[in-house]
């Protein structure tokens, strides 16, 4: 979207519902909190609409959607229980090539129940970047870190992820 | 050795300058261990971007009253509503019988108030008459 042209509240959520709901959704790890949370941020850009300035939509949007997520879900969600240390992996011999273990994790459930044993601030590093696909510079606007912590955030949440998916 | 760390991810996301991708490209090729950390990192990247994308259950660009809404406008609403349910529930009491549906007043007080909300010129009152039955 040209940041000249102000969007309309329809167009925000035909254009972003979903990039948002799928936020939510692998943050909080389940459909009713992500829910929420849609509503929520839909609700506030309709109000922020009235009196926002063309500029950078995207930035300003997840800027909204990512306060939204603390406000509402974040400060009600039970801390999931940490991971316990995996003792056995000195036992394991040769390592597996990474296309082994793709394909032996199985998609969606154990990535997600690994995610969201991640510290939140990994979490939502690595959620920001690739699951809704902001650069570093975006990242950085929405969440008010510098750059460099963007990337040492994904860096480690990722290095994080890759344990626990052993 | 200094290692390159995140500089990893960052050449994986493609933020890196021209310079900071030369040097993460010099040093792999003499260190094992920023190798085998580059293949963990993509493999949790790779794992990451293939996450299904899930469909919200919701209609999206269809704009539904949220609570805080509807609590807003019960509130200006509110002795209208409770009159219309109070009617509602006195024709249900009259008119009863074994065919006769279970009455929801919480959905006809919310059926009201979206009327009243989608239409502010809409009175109470009028809302009101709507949820009689012939």
């Amino acid at each position: 979207m040209p940041d000249e042209t102000v969007p309309t509240w329809e167009e925000v959520a035909h254009r972003y519902g979903r990039k948002i709901y799928n936020f939510a959704y692998r943050l909080a790890g389940n459909p009713h909190d992500a829910s929420d949370l849609t509503q929520e941020v839909l609700l506030r850009v309709r109000r922020g609409l009235r009196t926002y300035k063309p500029g950078s939509f995207e930035g300003w949007l997840w800027r909204i959607t990512r306060n939204a997520f603390l406000d509402t879900v974040r400060y009600r969600q039970r801390r999931p229980t940490a991971a316990l240390p995996d003792n056995d992996r000195y036992l394991r011999t040769a390592a597996p090539s990474p296309d082994e273990v793709l394909a032996s994790i199985r998609l969606g459930e154990d990535v997600q129940s690994a995610l969201l044993k991640l510290p939140y601030d990994f979490r939502e590093a690595v959620v920001l970047c690739d699951v809704v696909g902001l650069t570093y510079e975006e990242i950085s606007a929405a969440v008010d870190i510098p750059v460099g912590t963007v990337r040492s955030r994904i860096h480690r949440g990722r290095k994080m992820l890759r344990e626990l998916l052993g | 050795m200094t290692h390159v760390g995140e500089l990893l991810s960052g050449y994986l996301d493609g933020e890196l300058t021209a310079d900071e991708e030369q040097t993460v490209l010099d040093h792999l090729d003499e260190c094992t261990i920023c190798r085998h950390e580059l293949v963990e990192v993509e493999t949790a990247r790779a794992a990451l971007r293939s996450l299904p994308v899930v469909e919200p259950p919701v209609p999206l660009d269809i704009p539904s009253l949220a609570s805080r809404t509807r609590r807003r406008l019960t509130r200006r609403v509110g002795l209208a509503a409770a009159a219309a349910a109070a009617i509602v529930l006195a024709v249900g009491v009259v008119r009863g019988g074994p065919t006769e549906e279970p009455i929801d007043l919480g959905s006809v007080v919310d059926q009201h108030t979206a009327r009243v909300s989608a239409d502010p010129g809409l009175s109470p009152a009028r809302g009101v008459s709507l949820v009689f039955r012939p």
